[in-house]
């Protein structure tokens, strides 16, 4: 019973922690930060910019910086629980490499140029085409099957998208992909944030829809289909609100990396193992990790701003190393 | 609650892993199913369970085809415990034997006062509330064992699948696990248990079925089943065996050196 309510303090203290790095997220930026730089920008610009500023453009980097961060979170916390593997992460079915190919796509032919929103459209339909190609692969086969599936799309699309880089003629169009590669919320619109949340908030249902048999899962999946669960269901519900989250947010935010991996390991000591309630809580705190993130990339001032999957995999994979030394210091004793 | 099995086949590669198989199980039975490695004892589990495809033959319940039934229906009737189970998280064992309770469960709801009583009675059952709140990996393979088959028993099925229950723990709790098996037995629980000890499987079980290449090779009580014949052609072993008023002690002592 105590852990019950353990779980819901857990959860009311990250969600205020996101509530509170979103305040923080709309009042910092270049054209003023803090109260006070706030107070002065207000004075300067006058009441209709200062409008215009919060809510075209601090506005959507603060709500897309938790929707994504969100998504990375539920998705590799879905994941490794429907994997029943500590080292799945988003990436691993393929739907951030096809659905950053797509991106790729639209700026290599330049059709991001003429129309700005085919960009995240075509991203959006690379990981749609992603759970299509798996549930076609992978439909009746186990979980290795699906991972390798994954694997194969993944390294597929990477390669073509090297390959778009290696025959653009154009070196701003492939530096343009590469900035867009790194990952990164600055200067995003509300137009974004309208295109991507529908298909965000249902990957969200499925993924929650399919919680409370992730937990059946983790008995294998024999004793699974004895106590009623539905496999096939449960592997299209992961496999799509991930795509669907996933490629929303790549179609957006580009590739961010490690926050899927390391979001569930940190939350996991916290809810007691248990998937689903791993996954809001790791939607809540890796929508924080990533507003913080995105607060660092504003605050530390270099020439050219930090991409934000930089930051990410900087603080990420050191991080990561030192849980996993961890990890195995506990298994010894 | 009767449990009846027709002329199963399941095929691997159009290889016949079980063959024309039938079995029964009734309310309150404990019945052993016994036979040498890869006989088909817990693919014919997983056929029953609904985890393995059969290509002919029949399953019902009380007459009633099994795949006339919703999952969560067959779920609640048939409760499955795997041989030697990994648990892939450090579940705290209480919340693992909830999971017993998943086809009673609501989405989206904590769990009901009955299923919060359903597991705490199972626990019980096995003696494992003292580490109830512990995490699994904390626990020793014995405890373990009891964990689980307390998740197999909160589920409330009027039929239960074994397999292997006591295949990997120490003299103890070979015997505590068969008691609790045969105490829910008496209680009116179907239990169907794979077993490799033969010894145990006298003492316990009611009735015996012995399973080679797939169908049954003899069925009944443990003395006419466990005869020096039967073990010498399917295990192709000779045995040391010493009756008892009611049941037999049977060591394993040799291969069988000349054909049968």
């Amino acid at each position: 019973m105590d852990n019950i309510k353990n779980y819901f303090f857990l959860l009311s203290a990250l969600g205020l922690l996101a509530v509170l790095l979103f305040i923080a997220s709309l009042m910092i930026g270049s054209a003023g930060t803090g109260f006070s730089g706030m107070r002065v920008m207000f004075d300067q610009v006058g009441p209709e910019v200062f409008s215009v500023i919060m809510k075209e453009i601090r506005l959507p980097r603060a709500i897309l910086g938790f929707t994504v961060g969100a998504s990375l979170g539920a998705a590799g916390a879905a994941l490794q629980g429907y994997l029943r593997n500590p080292l799945a992460e988003p990436g691993v079915i393929g739907v951030s490499t096809a659905a950053a190919l797509g991106a790729v796509i639209a700026i290599y032919t330049g059709l991001s140029v003429v129309m700005p929103l085919a960009l995240p459209l075509m991203a959006i339909g690379g990981s749609l085409i992603v759970i299509f190609l798996l549930q076609t692969i992978a439909g009746s086969g186990n979980v290795a099957t699906l991972i390798l599936a994954g694997v194969a799309i993944s390294s597929l699309c990477g390669a073509l998208t090297s390959l778009a880089l290696n025959l653009s003629e154009n070196p701003f169009a492939s530096l343009e992909i590469v900035f867009w590669l790194l990952g990164s919320i600055t200067d995003r619109s509300m137009s974004h944030v309208w295109l991507s949340t529908p298909f965000i908030v249902i990957g969200w249902l499925f993924l929650a829809a399919s919680s409370r048999s992730l937990d059946v899962l983790s008995l294998g999946e024999e004793t699974a289909v004895s106590l009623g669960v539905n496999l096939s269901r449960i592997r299209i519900l992961v496999i799509s609100g991930t795509a669907l989250c996933i490629g929303a947010c790549t179609a957006i935010a580009g590739v961010i990396g490690f926050v899927g991996l390391i979001v569930p390991h940190l939350m996991r000591p916290l809810v007691g193992h248990q998937p689903s309630r791993l996954l809001p809580a790791s939607a809540l705190a890796g929508g924080s990790l990533l507003l913080c993130a995105d607060i660092m990339v504003r605050l530390i001032n270099f020439d050219t701003e930090l991409k934000l999957g930089v930051v990410t995999a900087l603080i990420g994979g050191p991080f990561f190393l030192i849980l996993i030394l961890r990890l195995k210091v506990s298994h010894k004793t | 609650m009767k449990l009846e099995a027709l002329n199963i086949t399941v095929e691997f590669q159009s290889r016949k892993v079980i063959n024309e198989l039938s079995l029964s199980l009734g309310k309150g039975e404990l019945v052993g199913l016994i036979g040498p490695n890869g006989a088909g004892k817990t693919t014919l589990l997983k056929a029953i369970i609904g985890a393995q495809k059969y290509v002919h033959g029949e399953l019902t319940l009380d007459g009633i085809p099994l795949q006339d039934l919703s999952q969560v229906e067959r779920a609640k009737t048939l409760s499955y415990l795997p041989q030697a189970q990994s648990i892939e998280w450090q579940l705290q064992a209480r919340a693992l034997v909830m999971l017993g309770r998943f086809p009673y469960q609501q989405a989206f709801s904590p769990p009901s006062p009955d299923c919060e009583y359903a597991v705490d009675q199972a626990l019980a059952t096995v003696n494992a509330t003292p580490f109830a709140f512990r995490s699994l990996h904390t626990l020793s393979g014995g405890e373990r064992a009891l964990v689980l088959l307390a998740r197999t028993l909160a589920v409330g099925a009027p039929l239960i699948l074994v397999d292997e229950p006591i295949a990997e723990l120490d003299l103890y709790h070979q015997i505590n696990v068969m008691q609790i098996l045969k105490d829910k037995a008496t209680e009116g629980v179907g239990v169907l248990a794979v077993l490799h000890d033969l010894t145990m499987a006298a003492q316990f079980m009611d009735r015996l079925i012995l399973i080679n290449d797939g169908s049954v090779f003899a069925e009944g009580s443990p003395k006419e089943v466990l005869t020096k014949k039967n073990l010498e052609e399917v295990y192709k072993i000779s045995p040391h065996q010493k009756d008892l008023s009611n049941n037999s002690i049977i060591f394993p002592w040799k291969k069988v050196t000349k054909d049968v």
